[in-house]
C-alpha cells in the first residue's frame, strides 16, 4: 500500500480536488463550499429542537466533471443541492462559484445569471414539466428569460440544438409535443434540454433517474456523460444508487447524516473504501453477478439521529469498529491517500479496516 | 424428464395454480388487456420473483391472484386455484376467511397501507379479531411477530408516523405473519427504502420464509434485488410472460432479448466499467397491442416474422421463453 502523500500533487492538475485553506487557483474549480451548514428548526413555534441537515461540508466541483453525491434518504444530499441552487440560505459557511462568494450574489439580475449558470434537473419528470403546454414552452421561456439577446428565430434554433443534444430527435417535431405524449425517459431528457438551453456551467441533477424504469436509466446516465464531454458542463449527480454513481461519476462524495463521510475519485473510493459507512453501502448493493455477501447480522439500516446530536461520530451506533473516541469527538475529514479523504477515527491509509464486506 | 414444465413447481404439490389468467381494464376510451393468459404454479416454500418495468402488468397480476382487483379492472378468463379452491368469483365474504389466515399481501408503500390514526397493535388486533382470535392470543401473537421482524414489541403502541420507513415496512411484514399463511404476496415491499435497509429486509424475508415455510410471490422492477433470493423468476413484458425459469438460469443465460437487455441495463459495482446501452424505446401501449411480438419495436434481434405473428412460449432447457429465436428449442444463427 502506498504511503499517504500529502498534497504532493499540484492542485492545478487535480481539478476539483478539495484543497486545504489557501487562495484558490482560478480555473481549477468551478464551485466549492467552505463549512457549508444548514439547520432546520422543527416542531411548533415554541420548539427549540434543531435538525442538523447539513453540517460543515467542504466540497468542490471542477470543470467538465461529474461529481456524484451519494447517500441514503435523509443524509442531506438534496439539501446540499438546494443550498447550491440558492433555494435555501446556508445557516453557516459559504459557497464560492467561480471563486466569488454566493452570499454576494443579490439582486434579480445577478441571481438570474447564477440560476442560468447552475440550473437544476428534478427527480420527477412527471411533476416538473407543465402538462398544459407543449414541451417547447419551457425551453422557450428559459431562453427568453436568460438570454434576451436572442431573436425569436435564434431561440427556435437554440431550442432545436439542445433537443438534438439530449437525443430528442427530430427536435423540431418533439418540441411540438405535449408532455403526456412523451415517456418518462424522454421527459427527463426535456429537463436536461431546458437546463442546457441556459448554457450552464454546472447542472444540479437531483436523483434524475430514480423514477425511471431500469431499461431507460442507463440512457440518461450516458446522456450525462455525453453532455460533460461534448457540452463541457459539470454535473452534480445526486443519487442513492452507488452503482450508477460508479458508472458515470469522476469523483464520489458519500454523505452520512449531513456530514461528508468519504470523498475521492470514484474508482479509488469504491475499490478501497475507508469509511465503514461506505463499506456498508457497497456491501448492500445487489449484484446478480456476485455471490451474496451480506448476512443476517448485517446492520438493520436504521437512520441516524440528526436532531440536536451530541458531538461524536453519527455512524457510531451502527459501526462495528467504533472506539471510545467516536462517542465524544466528531471525526474530521482527513486525507488518507492522495485525493481520498474519510471522516473516521479508525480509518487509516495503510491498513485494511473492514467493517462490512 | 417426466415433468419438465417450468411453469409448474416441484413435485411436492402446489399451493397455487394460476391458469391462463387474463385481466382487462374496461374504460370509456377502450379496453386495455393488462395481463394476457398468464399461467404459473407455486410449490410450498417456494420464492417466485416477478420482474418487469412499470406498466408491464406485474402488479395487476398480483392483484388478480389476491382477488383485490376493483373496477374498471376485471378478470376476463382463467382460474386461480389456491389450496384446491378456485378463488376467481368468490364473494368478499368467502374471500375474507382466506385473507390474512392463509394468504396475506404486503403492499408497496407501508405509509399508505397502514392506517395513520391507529396504533400498530390496534391494526394487528383488527386482523386477528376478524378471524376470531381471543384477546390473549392477540396480545401474545402481536408481540411475537413484531419480535420476529426485529422490532421491539413496545412499538405495538406506536403509530405509523413514529416509525422509520424500514420499521413501517417490517411491521407490514409482521402483520402478514400473524397467522402462519401458506402464501405471502409482496408488491415491491422494499422500493421505498434505501439500499442498506432494502438489503437487510430482503435477508429478513428470506429468513422468515425458511423459518415459517410459506411461499412467496415477490414483484419488483429491480431484477438484481431478487437475484439471490428467488427460486424461480418470471420476466413480464407488455402483459405477457417473456421468460420464466430458474432464477440462476435466467441470470446466467438469459434467453429473451428483453431479459438480456434488462440484465445489461444496470451497472455493476464490481468488475471493469463497461459502457452500457440499456433498451431504447418505451414499453408498449396495452390499449393497442401490435399484431406481432410486443417487444419487436425495441428488440435488437427483430426478424420479419416478429412484426406479424405473436410468438408462443417455447421451452428451452427447462426455461419458458416467448421469442421466435427459440422456436424449435434453440437459438438460430442470425
Amino acid at each position: 500500500m502506498t504511503e499517504p502523500q500529502h498534497r504532493s500533487m499540484p492542485p492545478a492538475l487535480v481539478p476539483g480536488m478539495a484543497e486545504p485553506a489557501g487562495p484558490a487557483k482560478p480555473g481549477s474549480r468551478l464551485l466549492r463550499t467552505e463549512g457549508l451548514t444548514k439547520h432546520f428548526k422543527i416542531g411548533g413555534a415554541t420548539s427549540r429542537r434543531t435538525l442538523y441537515a447539513v453540517e460543515d461540508v467542504d466540497l468542490a466541483i471542477g470543470e467538465h466533471e461529474i461529481v456524484a453525491l451519494a447517500g441514503e434518504s435523509g443524509s442531506g444530499k438534496s439539501t446540499v443541492a438546494r443550498l447550491l441552487a440558492k433555494l435555501y440560505k446556508p445557516t453557516a459557511g459559504e459557497i464560492y462559484f467561480q471563486d466569488k462568494p454566493l452570499s454576494g450574489v443579490r439582486g434579480r439580475k445577478d441571481v438570474l445569471r447564477y440560476r442560468g449558470d447552475v440550473p437544476m434537473v428534478f427527480q420527477d419528470p412527471f411533476a416538473s414539466i407543465n402538462p398544459v403546454f407543449r414541451v417547447s414552452h419551457g425551453v422557450m421561456r428559459c431562453l427568453k428569460l436568460h438570454r434576451p439577446d436572442l431573436s425569436a428565430e435564434q431561440r427556435r434554433e437554440e431550442a432545436e440544438r439542445v433537443f438534438d443534444a439530449v437525443g430528442l430527435t427530430p427536435a423540431s417535431e418533439v418540441l411540438q409535443r405535449f408532455p403526456h405524449e412523451l415517456s418518462g425517459g424522454q421527459r427527463q431528457r426535456v429537463g436536461f434540454a431546458q437546463a442546457l438551453a441556459l448554457r450552464p456551467k454546472l447542472i444540479l441533477a437531483d436523483e434524475p433517474v430514480s423514477m425511471l424504469d431500469v431499461s431507460i436509466r442507463i440512457g440518461l446516465l450516458n446522456l450525462m456523460a455525453d453532455l460533460r464531454d461534448t457540452q463541457g458542463v459539470s454535473i452534480l449527480y445526486i443519487t442513492h444508487d452507488i452503482a450508477s454513481a460508479r458508472y458515470v461519476a469522476d469523483r464520489l462524495i458519500v454523505m452520512y447524516a449531513g456530514h461528508i463521510a468519504e470523498t475521492g475519485p470514484t474508482e479509488e473510493v469504491l475499490s478501497r473504501p475507508r469509511h465503514p459507512y461506505t463499506q456498508l453501502l457497497l456491501s448492500a448493493v445487489p449484484d446478480p453477478r456476485a455471490p451474496l455477501t451480506i448476512g443476517a447480522e448485517t446492520d438493520r439500516g436504521e437512520p441516524p439521529r440528526v436532531i440536536d446530536p451530541a458531538p461524536g461520530c453519527l455512524f457510531r451506533w451502527r459501526c462495528p469498529l467504533a472506539i471510545d473516541e467516536c462517542h465524544h469527538v466528531t471525526p474530521p475529514l482527513r486525507e488518507l491517500l492522495p485525493e481520498h479523504s474519510a471522516a473516521c477515527h479508525v480509518a487509516r491509509a495503510d491498513a485494511e479496516t473492514k467493517a462490512f464486506r | 424428464m417426466p415433468d419438465d414444465n417450468p411453469s409448474a413447481g416441484s413435485a411436492a404439490g402446489t399451493v397455487l395454480e394460476v391458469r391462463d389468467l387474463s385481466v382487462s381494464y374496461f374504460m370509456d376510451r377502450g379496453t386495455t388487456l393488462a395481463v394476457d393468459r398468464v399461467s404459473l404454479d407455486l410449490a410450498p416454500r417456494e420464492f417466485l420473483g416477478i420482474v418487469g418495468e412499470s406498466g408491464c402488468g406485474k402488479s395487476t397480476l398480483l392483484f388478480a391472484i389476491a382477488q383485490l382487483l376493483a373496477p374498471p379492472a376485471e378478470i376476463t378468463s382463467g382460474s386461480v386455484v389456491f389450496k384446491g379452491r378456485n378463488m376467481v368469483g368468490l364473494t368478499d365474504k368467502e374471500m375474507s376467511t382466506v385473507r390474512w389466515r392463509d394468504l396475506s399481501v404486503v403492499m408497496q408503500s407501508a405509509m399508505n397501507a397502514l392506517n395513520p390514526v391507529k396504533s400498530i397493535g390496534a391494526q394487528f388486533s383488527d386482523a386477528m379479531r376478524a378471524h376470531g382470535a381471543s384477546k390473549g392470543e392477540i396480545t401474545e401473537r402481536s408481540a411475537e411477530v413484531l419480535k420476529m421482524v426485529g422490532i421491539d414489541p413496545v412499538h405495538l403502541k406506536s403509530y405509523p408516523h413514529q416509525l422509520s420507513g424500514g420499521m413501517r415496512q417490517r411491521s407490514m411484514i409482521a402483520m402478514a405473519m400473524l397467522f402462519t399463511p401458506d402464501l405471502v404476496i409482496m408488491d415491491e415491499p422494499t422500493s421505498a427504502l434505501d439500499v442498506v435497509a432494502q438489503r437487510s429486509l430482503m435477508v429478513q424475508i428470506k429468513e422468515l420464509q425458511e423459518q415459517l415455510g410459506f411461499a412467496i410471490i415477490f414483484v419488483t422492477h429491480d431484477m438484481s434485488l431478487v437475484s439471490h433470493f428467488s427460486d424461480r423468476l418470471m420476466v413480464m413484458y407488455g402483459g405477457v410472460v417473456a421468460e420464466f425459469g430458474a432464477t440462476r438460469q435466467v441470470f446466467d443465460a438469459p434467453l429473451h432479448p428483453y431479459s438480456i437487455g434488462l440484465l445489461e441495463a444496470f451497472p455493476s459495482i464490481r468488475g471493469p466499467r463497461v459502457p452500457l446501452t440499456g433498451i431504447p424505446g418505451s414499453p408498449p401501449n396495452l390499449a393497442s397491442i401490435p399484431p406481432g411480438c410486443r417487444f419487436a419495436p425495441r428488440c435488437p434481434k427483430v426478424m420479419a416474422r416478429c412484426e406479424v405473428e405473436p410468438p408462443e412460449l417455447y421451452q428451452v432447457d427447462g426455461t419458458l421463453v416467448r421469442c421466435f429465436l427459440h422456436d424449435g428449442g434453440g437459438p438460430r444463427d442470425d
